[in-house]
């Protein structure tokens, strides 16, 4: 039976569901919509057994129960411990276990009956109250609380960005979050070496400018110019910031996509798109799965990474993870050696902790001139405890022919 | 501190023949290297849109392949273009990319005859023939107007000399290093005209030239060792006795039968092209 890894996002309206994918080491995620489309309506469970069927993004059926609605009832303006539906008194995190387990009932019958090893709920302005109830909701579903979290928004947007390697590497990140309540914007820093968590939110901007709904402007020219004061106001907050992320449903229009591309060049990356907390929760639930080290039989316990040069820094750049089953353990990478005779790999124990470094010595393999030496490197698990590395030379184009020469090298773990 | 550079993009399995060069590349971490390594002529391969269109397609560098587009399109600096390159990968480092842009600075401010002498031998050592010679011509018909001191000119001529061996022939060839004798007074000027005459069959000139610029015994023992060893090279290739056979044909009129060895030849060249290339 597959375990699946999952991530929530609630928003007033809807909720987006990430899932982790295992294959393409990557989330996916979609928004499970709800009924209402207007104001705030309290959760209850319409008891008809008529079930809806809704494609999400990623093309995975979705069923729901007409109806349900749980995420107003954490962000309504009196939230209750109890509520009246139908005549019948019912504590919020009854009715959340309900919504919640509508949900998970969903994405199980799209994966055959699959358990959830972890779970990772999010969301928005979520404060210690919410967090109770949800902890309360999931406990009644019957989860230990080992086995799930309940993180707020910035915490998802930190582990999206610590997550995602191509905005990573950007360095200085700044998320734009539009919606209902207006604008939030999130600055991102990576942390210095060696610190215990390797990025931190620096800081959570607030101000006058970002308070406009501005999704709910009707006129798109005005949208459009509203959108522009808040990206230019948030540009001269921070002239390093070398990645813009805008998530929110505004991410999606045309308008404010045209904005964006004008502000895109070589020093500035520009993201839109949806989903980024969902991704975010579910990227924590995996770094949880794997920092227990609750591997499943057939999975790998090391992480295997090279030391190589990248965006210009040297990295450690993973070729393959722990948590990866066994059958499909194989990371390959091409690297040619700058004024180098050999390529440092470390591996790590997920269940330890413990990392140590290999070096793999190039003798014999590199007999041109400097930087002319373009080398295939393959890493694989023949089993849990063996690794084999694998450098073979596939010499510079045709200005120099491959050798094809193979030096191999096993690692008893 | 040595590293290791992770490549960018993909490795393509069809070569990219760049512009007016006798290079190809696979990848942009070649591209580079062939940049650094021939800086006069990237002028000529990188205002290329087709190569943009490889380094958008075959490499699958989208965003780069489009920005060098665009520096093509709006005919942007060489510096440009070459920092675009440059940064589409990890193969140089910044100190490299900015000494690199700073050579180029440097040499698109000296002198004029210098930058076209350096492009023409860049040709001239990537076989093209052709653009070698017309740069060449170019320098000697202005020699006077550019500037150039004769002892230049003289090695100018000599290149040129080198250029013709392979398009015109001998004859001409052995002009331009008698000019090029007369102006930079180099022995090695001296020895190509004398060899062009011998090659060439111009045995009266080749007797006259002795005398004309005394030429000493030991130069022309080195001489006539130069031919036997070329000769004997030469000998083991077939190909060559097929030629000297169809201009002898030429020669005494027999027109059809010079065709006949002529397409023979040709269908031979083919079949072993397609044998290298199945």
């Amino acid at each position: 039976m597959a375990s699946l890894v999952l991530g929530m996002d609630f928003y007033e309206k809807e909720v987006y569901v990430g899932l982790w994918n295992e294959e393409e080491r990557c989330t996916k995620s979609f928004n499970v919509p709800a009924k209402s489309d207007g104001e705030h309506i309290p959760l209850f469970v319409v008891p008809t057994g008529k079930e809806t069927f809704i494609a999400g993004h990623e093309g995975i059926a979705y069923s729901i129960r007409e109806g349900c609605n749980g995420v107003s009832l954490l962000y309504g303006k009196n939230v209750k411990e109890r509520v009246e539906v139908n005549g019948m008194v019912f504590e919020i995190s009854e009715l959340l276990a309900g919504f919640i387990g509508d949900i998970l009932s969903a994405v199980r019958k799209c994966y055959a009956g699959a358990a959830f090893s972890r779970i990772c709920i999010t969301g928005e302005r979520m404060n210690p109250d919410d967090s109770r109830r949800l902890s309360d909701a999931l406990l009644r579903l019957g989860y230990g609380k080992e086995r799930f979290f309940i993180i707020n928004h910035a915490n998802a947007f930190l582990r999206y960005m610590v997550s995602s390697d191509e905005i990573r590497r950007r360095q200085r990140a700044v998320t734009i979050d539009t919606d209902s309540f207006g604008s939030e914007v999130y600055f991102y820093n990576p942390a210095d070496r060696g610190m215990g968590f390797p990025a931190y939110i620096e800081r959570l901007e607030t101000s006058p400018v970002l308070n406009e709904e501005l999704y709910t402007i009707a006129d798109g020219d005005k949208r459009k110019e509203a959108f522009e004061d808040v990206v230019s106001y948030v540009m001269t907050q921070d002239r390093n910031v070398n990645c813009l992320y805008v998530t929110g449903h505004i991410a999606e229009d045309e308008r404010i996509k045209d904005v964006l591309r004008r502000y895109a060049s070589a020093s500035l990356k520009i993201f839109s798109g949806q989903n980024l907390y969902s991704s975010g929760a579910c990227y924590r639930a995996v770094d949880e799965k794997l920092k227990d080290g609750i591997l499943s039989d057939g999975e790998v316990f090391h992480t295997v990474s090279v030391e190589a040069y990248k965006d210009a820094v040297i990295d450690g750049i993973p070729l393959i993870k722990a948590g990866c089953p066994l059958d499909r353990a194989v990371g390959r990478i091409y690297l040619i050696p700058d004024n180098s005779d050999k390529i440092v790999f470390r591996i790590r124990d997920q269940r330890t902790g413990r990392s140590e470094a290999v070096n793999f010595p190039l003798d014999g393999l590199i007999h041109r001139e400097n930087r002319t030496n373009r080398l295939e490197i393959t890493v694989r698990f023949p089993d849990i405890k063996t690794l084999v590395i694998k450098v073979r030379d596939l010499g510079f184009g045709s200005i120099y022919p491959a050798s094809y020469r193979v030096s191999e090298q096993t690692i008893m773990l | 501190m040595g590293k290791m550079i992770v490549t960018e993009g993909n490795y393509s399995k069809k070569p990219y023949y760049l512009k007016n060069s006798k290079l190809s590349i696979h990848s942009i971490e070649e591209l580079c290297y062939c940049i650094t390594k021939n800086p006069e002529l990237c002028e000529d391969f990188l205002y290329d849109r087709d190569l943009a269109a490889f380094i958008d397609e075959e490499l699958g560098l989208k965003e780069r392949g489009n920005l060098l587009a665009d520096c093509i399109e709006r005919d942007a600096p060489l510096k440009d273009l070459v920092t675009v390159c440059f940064c589409s990968c990890d193969y140089l480092v910044r100190e490299e990319i900015e000494d690199f842009l700073e050579e180029l600075s440097r040499s698109e401010r000296s002198e004029k005859w210098i930058r076209i002498r350096n492009k023409a031998d860049s040709y001239l050592s990537h076989e093209n023939y052709k653009n070698a010679v017309i740069n060449y011509r170019s320098l000697v018909k202005d020699a006077g107007s550019l500037g150039i001191t004769s002892e230049n000119l003289g090695d100018i001529y000599h290149n040129m000399g080198i250029a013709f061996l392979h398009t015109e022939g001998f004859e001409s060839a052995a002009e331009c290093f008698r000019l090029a004798y007369e102006r930079n007074n180099r022995e090695e000027s001296l020895k190509s005209y004398l060899l062009s005459l011998k090659f060439g069959e111009k045995n009266d000139d080749y007797r006259t030239a002795l005398d004309v610029y005394n030429i000493s015994e030991e130069t022309t023992d080195w001489l006539k060792n130069a031919v036997f060893h070329t000769e004997l090279e030469a000998s083991d290739e077939a190909e060559l006795y097929e030629l000297r056979e169809a201009e002898q044909l030429l020669k005494n009129g027999r027109v059809s039968d010079f065709y006949d060895i002529v397409a023979k030849m040709t269908e031979e060249m083919k079949e072993q092209y397609r044998k290298y290339n199945d």
